[in-house]
């Protein structure tokens, strides 16, 4: 059980009365003890990594390089697997156009295949690959608010080089069943690829049960920093990927015309990178586990449950979330029928109720679910009924207003 | 009294003017405000040099919408050049407040896709 009081205080924004942080998929909040890690960095270990050979440039590199053993013993993978990013985005990007470049794809086998839920972040360097390289992209729909897989085995084929699924949903909160995707796409010798952004924190994340190639997150949305995430990639893949970032460190030589690339992972970080950041996350794991992802998800778990009932409660109110509390990692997304979600975020606000409104980077989602936008409610262990409270409250406000 | 959603934008809002589909519309613009979701599209009717008639269709936020159903009443009968005139700050007066820079693409919708429509653009 978590003792949200407790918890509470370790979080500096949450300093003070009425104010209810109900935004942690867009970006959860940061305990002190990873905004302390990042200041000692600042204060004491000032350096760049890697490199220097003085005090604090030694430091600097075992904190740095310590955080990717932490992130390594998260997802149950070799540390040389983990690769700095400044979030999902690059780590998106840059596997997409590595694993575009380097892995020849037979004109029998080449054709790409995601999901209609994806982030933005997964579904357009996708689309991009596609356009350049005029292979076609296949897409997933959904079944309710969950992935069909009947549709699944249909669209993956002897001809898909690749599948790219999320691994839960930003705007539904639900958890796609990547392991029976992944064996799908197994049998036919695809690669798969996992984004984990959203279920990060809330549920234990192992890429072996998963059955994946390939899996990046952000940081930001598991208490750490903003500017840093990671990518993971099997090392049997990671070998034969050339890098798609060039400049320092990742080299092992450079003359005039031509470069060699220095060993894996350095190779695929180039420049300086966000040490701090990466420093940050490894405190925030700590974090996590220290308070226990299981503990995470029953606490979560229970406000979902209580948001669901509550906001139920109010006409005009739709939840486009999954009402199965065990397979939602906090997020209760909704529509008004008596009012535009913009306006519902902006009463909202008024009353220091803090959540996200609009396509929450997913119109392919919502363009499915037949709607233009949602209002967004999204919980993390520091949430508790008080903050669902306020929120009823304000919508019921919301309600009047606009009636 | 909230300070934002004053009575004349919740009127405009939840009756609003000038609302429907056109018949024999001589320009149909559409417009979006994709961080929002907010959607519109204007029909115009043009006699000469004169707006003679405009509509909208469309959803999105109070702001957007009864911007839309302001302005509408506003450019009925007026020339292309005054239209064009209309800056944006014509705009913020007729919602009568303050618009914060979260709602200025809501609140400038109609009057940018009514410039547009006019230049082609």
């Amino acid at each position: 059980m978590i003792d949200s009081k407790n918890i509470r205080k370790d979080f500096p924004q949450l300093d003070g009365e009425g104010y209810h942080y109900l935004d942690a998929a867009a970006s959860s909040l940061t305990p002190q003890s990873v905004l302390d890690t990042e200041i000692d960095y600042y204060t004491h270990s000032r350096a760049n990594v890697h490199r220097g050979l003085f005090h604090e440039a030694v430091n600097a590199t075992e904190l740095y390089e310590g955080a990717r053993r932490k992130v390594a013993n998260f997802l149950h993978v070799s540390t040389e697997e983990v690769i700095f990013t400044s979030g999902a985005t690059e780590a998106s990007n840059m596997l997409i156009r590595m694993i575009e470049e380097s892995v020849t794809h037979t004109e029998e086998q080449k054709e790409l295949v995601t999901s209609v839920m994806e982030h933005h972040a997964s579904i357009i360097p996708l689309q991009q690959f596609s356009f350049r390289k005029g292979v076609p992209l296949h897409v997933i729909p959904m079944r309710g608010v969950g992935l069909d897989y009947e549709k699944a085995e249909e669209i993956i084929t002897d001809k898909t080089a690749l599948v790219s699924v999320m691994l839960a949903s930003n705007v539904t909160g639900g958890i796609n069943d990547v392991r029976r995707i992944a064996d799908i796409a197994h049998r036919h010798g695809a690669i798969m690829v996992v984004d984990a952004t959203a279920a990060m924190g809330h549920i234990p994340v192992d890429v072996e049960s998963l059955g994946c190639d390939a899996l990046y997150f952000s940081g930001h949305k598991m208490l750490a920093p903003t500017g840093i995430g990671a990518l993971w990639v099997k090392y049997e893949l990671l070998e034969k990927l050339t890098p798609s970032i060039f400049g320092g460190h990742m080299i092992s030589h450079v003359d005039e015309q031509t470069s060699a690339w220095a060993s894996i992972p350095s190779r695929f970080e180039a420049g300086t990178k966000n040490i701090s950041g990466a420093i940050g996350l490894g405190a925030a794991i700590d974090y996590l586990e220290k308070v226990g992802i299981e503990n995470i998800r029953t606490h979560v778990e229970g406000l979902v449950a209580y948001a669901i009932a509550e906001i139920s409660k109010i006409d005009g109110v739709k939840i486009v979330s999954d009402h199965n509390i065990a397979n939602n990692v906090g997020i209760v997304s909704f529509s008004c029928d008596f009012a535009h979600p913009h306006d519902i975020a902006e009463i909202l606000a008024r009353d220091r109720v803090a959540v996200r409104q609009g396509h929450h980077c997913a119109i392919p989602l919502h363009t499915a679910l037949g709607i233009s936008s949602t209002t967004r409610a999204s919980f993390h262990l520091y949430n508790t009924k008080v903050d669902i409270d306020a929120l009823v409250v304000s919508l019921k406000k919301a309600r009047v207003i606009f009636t | 009294m909230d300070p934002l959603y004053q009575e004349h934008i919740l009127e405009h809002y939840k009756h609003p003017h000038n609302k429907g589909l056109m018949d024999g519309y001589d320009v149909k613009k559409k417009g979006e405000n994709i961080s929002c979701g907010d959607d519109l599209i204007l029909y115009l009717k043009w006699k000469n040099d004169v707006l003679e008639d405009v509509s909208f269709e469309g959803f999105g936020c109070a702001i957007s919408q009864s911007g839309a159903s302001m302005l509408t009443d506003k450019v009925k009968g007026m020339t292309k050049g005054e239209i064009s005139a209309l800056t944006n700050k014509d705009m913020y007066e007729l919602y009568g407040i303050q618009i914060s820079a979260q709602r200025e693409k809501c609140a400038l919708l109609a009057l940018s896709t009514l410039h547009s429509a006019i230049s082609g653009k």
